[in-house]
């Protein structure tokens, strides 16, 4: 409502030719001020989101912010829907323009247009989201699967899901399929000789600094999203130097583990002749030889053994031992005496000395079983989680608060799109003339402004 | 009503007319496309091996701007209002400005200040970088003796 007024206020302006003009508010249609009044509310809260995330970034602890192909963000795309919003905002101008010349069929298609360039922009936003979360990439847990870094408490709650997956499988009722009994096997190893392996190499180390190579490269070979200089992989030369360490290990441990192989199965030998002799004395009952044998045998067989795993037959052996022992009481006595000892003696020499030489190349065959998948995994472009689907919990350094921000600014833009589409889509029945073309004029400037704020999320999010 | 909405559209009824012409529109559109495509070759490899990151990320912040200022100028028609537009973005900048410098001492700085403890529970690049931006880093990614306390502990 503008009044037209002469001034009477100012008396050196008191020309009679010059006419002013009172008016009690800017010189705008009244939907354009609020618009513009909304607008500037807009900007301090887009500047306050932006500045937040800036902020947090450049602060983060150095070297840990992600970058974009750590959480699946595909720059193009990113650029593809720039170029969508800019091209809704040509379209919105294009809409007004044609509204001014009374052109409203034509300001119509173009309004089409621009819900059609936003709704494409959101289904884009939505392809993106859904990229991170079938990644496990979440803003907090329990769906996240990020990590802060590659510490005893990674390793334990990678070791959890691992052992939970593997139960779950050995636990599910029927048949397994081929697949799913590979799968089992695979989290068996991986819980063993990987995740396992990895915390008591950490919990055991001498040097601080080995402990935390071990941890790093099994975060490391879980998750990485692109491929290191091998020359320059630390987590390739931890694998790698394990690798050999151990190869070297096993040549010794077999190196020593060979003779007493061969002193255990000496002791085999002698408890097999007892046994033969036993039966001997069973098939003819009077035989005082016999029993002096066994006192000879029993003599030198003090420092024999046995042993499980790869052991010929002791067991079976003793516990025939005594049905036909009747009235020739002492020699046969005598001899099942001599043969349980031999096989006590056996059992003692495998538990004492060889079984920890053979529990531990047990164990430094597993890892090397599959130390070369690890090999292979570390220095491929991408982690076992991406190249195998595996949705294991992953390290991404302030991949949480990188989570956290990017899910704040994205969705508080999309929440401006859709607000933007409801609009068009209200909008689209209404025929636009000169009259009218002011709404246009106020939702365009509604979707500049979403436009621009973009402009300046584009290159923050995706390209530093 | 009707008077009352047409009588501010006169006030500025002049420039109506005068910057109309789609043309123009088309070539700020073109001009958009044009910095985002600039914006866009920091993605490449062959730019970040010969542009130090601060300065494509000085460029690409100029280029938001220029961007920004386009569509605020031309597609916003800042640039044929009257002098009202200064009064409701000027303080809203500065507003804005002032927010993100409040926020610095605080949150940009808060590395700074982080207890042992938090330290010791907060991100960490690990012994091999897992980003790209390992190259702007350097300087303390190393100086936290905050390793390999696992092995210790665990005695």
């Amino acid at each position: 409502m503008a009044h037209d007024k002469k001034d009477h206020g100012h008396g050196h302006d008191d020309h009679a030719h010059i006419q002013l003009e009172y008016q009690p508010a800017l010189p705008l249609p009244k939907g354009k001020v609020f618009l513009w009044l909304f607008l500037s509310t807009e900007i301090m809260f887009f500047a306050a989101l932006i500045g937040v995330y800036v902020v947090i970034r450049f602060g983060a602890p150095p070297g840990t912010w992600p970058s974009p192909h750590d959480v699946h963000l595909v720059e193009p795309i990113g650029a593809f829907n720039t170029f969508v919003l800019i091209c809704s905002s040509v379209t919105v101008v294009l809409a007004l323009e044609a509204a001014k010349n009374n052109n409203s069929s034509s300001a119509r298609s173009w309004l089409i247009a621009t819900f059609l360039l936003g709704s494409v922009f959101l289904l884009v936003k939505m392809y993106e989201y859904n990229s991170k979360f079938t990644h496990g990439i979440y803003p907090a847990r329990p769906h996240s699967l990020v990590y802060e870094k590659s510490d005893v408490y990674y390793a334990a709650a990678l070791r959890t899901e691992v052992d939970s997956r593997r139960a779950a499988l050995e636990n599910s009722a029927g048949e397994l399929s081929e697949k799913e009994s590979e799968k089992l096997q695979y989290y068996g190893t991986m819980l063993e000789h990987v995740i396992r392996y990895a915390e008591r190499d950490a919990a055991t180390a001498e040097d601080p600094a080995e402990a935390r190579a071990a941890l790093d490269a099994l975060g490391f070979v879980v998750h990485h999203s692109h491929a290191l200089d091998p020359a320059d992989n630390p987590h390739l030369a931890y694998l790698e130097g394990d690798q050999s360490e151990l190869q070297l290990r096993k040549v010794a441990l077999t190196r020593e583990r060979a003779p007493l192989l061969q002193q255990r199965r000496a002791l085999q030998e002698e408890e097999a002749k007892l046994l033969e002799q036993r039966e001997a004395l069973d098939d003819a009952p009077a035989a005082d030889d016999a029993s002096a044998a066994a006192d000879e045998a029993e003599g030198d067989g003090c420092q024999d053994e046995p042993e499980d795993g790869e052991a010929e037959d002791d067991g079976g052996g003793t516990a025939v031992a005594d049905p036909p022992a009747e009235e020739e009481v002492s020699p046969a006595e005598q001899l099942d005496a001599a043969i349980a000892a031999k096989t006590q003696e056996i059992v003692d020499f495998s538990t004492e000395k060889i079984d920890p030489l053979s529990s531990e190349l047990a164990v430094i065959e597993g890892r090397l079983g599959v130390l070369p998948e690890l090999i292979e995994a570390a220095k491929a472009p991408q982690g076992l989680n991406d190249s195998h689907h595996l949705r294991l919990p992953m390290v991404i350094p302030s991949g949480n608060m990188w989570a956290s921000t990017y899910f704040l600014l994205t969705g508080f833009h999309a929440i401006h799109v859709v607000v933007g589409l409801i609009v068009f889509a209200l909008m689209l029945p209404v025929r636009y003339t000169r009259t009218n073309a002011g709404t246009i004029e106020n939702i365009g400037l509604y979707w500049h402004f979403v436009d621009l704020v973009w402009i300046f999320l584009f290159p923050l999010l995706y390209l530093f | 009503m009707d008077t009352a909405t047409e009588q501010p559209h006169d006030a500025h009824g002049h420039d109506d007319h005068d910057h109309g012409g789609n043309g123009k529109y088309i070539m700020v559109f073109i001009a958009l496309c044009v910095l985002t495509t600039a914006s866009f070759l920091t993605f490449f490899d062959f730019w970040n091996e010969n542009i130090p990151t601060n300065v494509s990320r000085t460029f690409m912040m100029a280029v938001s701007c220029m961007k920004a200022f386009l569509v605020m100028a031309f597609f916003m028609h800042l640039i044929w209002e009257a002098n009202w537009k200064y009064v409701l973005t000027i303080p809203a900048g500065m507003m804005s400005i002032f927010l993100i410098l409040m926020l610095v001492p605080d949150i940009g700085c808060r590395y700074q200040h982080y207890s042992y403890e938090r330290l010791h529970h907060s991100a960490d690049p690990g012994s091999g970088s897992h980003g790209h931006g390992a190259h702007h880093d350097g300087e303390h990614a190393e100086d936290h003796g905050h390793d390999g306390h696992q092995g210790e502990h665990s005695h």
